[in-house]
């Protein structure tokens, strides 16, 4: 049987005790102060992240963190949002190969056959377009941590799952995130599942994650609700594996002669 | 600030009439923007050099990039996550209340 939704129970009752409290705040002080009564203590403003939730974006984080190389696949599908406001279903497969703290490697295959590889070996990041026989160059000296930041910041490029990729999904999140709820456990293809929803400041998002020790996400939804049409993105993970040992030639850009450097655009 | 009763006019028309096509050059269409002061001006794809940030009928900001396969416009690898989208847009209050949790 599936856990019942204890959270918003529990909010919920500390809500009721928090208008209890004021009504009873609100009577006292109209009336004379009695002798050896307490002080009534204004009523606890409820917070908007809630713990268990919390808990569990921490534990996910932190076993992301204390990775030294992770690698997965994620099958994803996104909205693509026309002039006309008709949303099409596009897909992408990613391959994503992280060696901390600085290379990373992934393989983006789209749906309409085209491929994009990339390689960051800690100093630069090149993007092949096999399809087009082109590439880019980006430099980007530092870490994964820093080239998402230059990417998301200068650059109009989107490298895959970027959020689950910084060293510290939580502390990346958590500037912008505005509530958190655990919203109880599901059941996928057998496994038990946390399911959260959260909103941040550019999107509202959910992540299934296993359940125990190894919190791994198992599924992530996003839906940018400040952009036109509100398009949403899910990707399921699959093929996780954490702290095995990645071909050092994984992080070496293969880009062949003759191939037309092109610039990226920012 | 100079706009111009056409512009004004074509702002509270729907998209697809505020923004007609106006001539092809290369393959590539010139169509009606504004710029930032609410100007219209005429981007051609087909002459640009680098991308440029105008402005639609609704004042969205719009990028146009230059025509050809050198300019891949994003979202290349799909679209941006939530910590780049939040950069990117004006910050929200939640939508969730202690009184109306979920």
């Amino acid at each position: 049987m599936l856990t019942a939704d204890t959270s918003t129970l529990r909010l919920r009752h500390l809500s009721l005790a928090g208008l209890v409290a004021a009504a009873v705040g609100l009577s006292s002080a109209g009336a004379p102060a009695q002798e050896g009564s307490e002080p009534q203590a204004p009523p606890e403003e409820a917070s908007l992240i809630d713990p268990r939730a919390e808990e569990r974006l921490r534990a996910v984080s932190d076993l992301l963190a204390g990775a030294d190389t992770l690698t997965f696949r994620a099958v994803s599908f996104f909205d693509e949002v026309r002039e006309s406001g008709i949303q099409i279903k596009r897909f992408i497969v990613h391959d994503v190969q992280v060696d901390r703290p600085g290379r990373l490697a992934f393989t983006s295959t789209f749906d309409d056959g085209t491929v994009r590889q990339g390689w960051y070996d800690g100093e630069t990041l090149t993007v092949a377009m096999p399809d087009a026989d082109r590439y880019m160059r980006i430099e980007a000296p530092g870490d994964i941590d820093a080239l998402l930041d230059l990417m998301q910041q200068d650059y109009d490029l989107n490298l895959p799952l970027a959020d689950i990729l910084y060293s510290d999904v939580y502390a990346a999140q958590e500037p912008y995130l505005l509530s958190a709820l655990h919203l109880g456990e599901r059941i996928l293809e057998d496994q038990r599942l946390d399911h959260l929803s959260m909103e941040s400041t550019g999107a509202d998002w959910q992540l299934w994650l296993e359940q125990g020790e190894r919190p791994l996400p198992r599924r992530m939804v996003i839906e940018f609700v400040a952009a036109e049409g509100q398009p949403e993105y899910m990707a399921t993970f699959a093929s996780w594996t954490l702290n095995e040992p990645i071909d050092p030639a994984t992080f070496t850009a293969e880009i062949p002669e003759g191939w037309e450097q092109v610039e990226p655009v920012r | 600030m100079n706009v111009s009763r056409r512009a004004l006019l074509l702002r509270l028309l729907p998209g697809a009439l505020a923004l007609p096509a106006l001539a092809a050059t290369d393959g590539a269409v010139a169509q009606t923007y504004y710029d930032v002061s609410g100007n219209v001006i005429v981007v051609n794809p087909g002459t640009l050099a680098a991308p440029v940030t105008v402005y639609d009928a609704y004042r969205r900001p719009v990028v146009v990039y230059p025509a050809g396969p050198a300019y891949a416009p994003s979202p290349v690898y799909g679209p941006a996550g939530v910590v780049g989208q939040s950069r990117r847009v004006a910050r929200r209050t939640s939508r969730r209340t202690a009184a109306r949790w979920n």
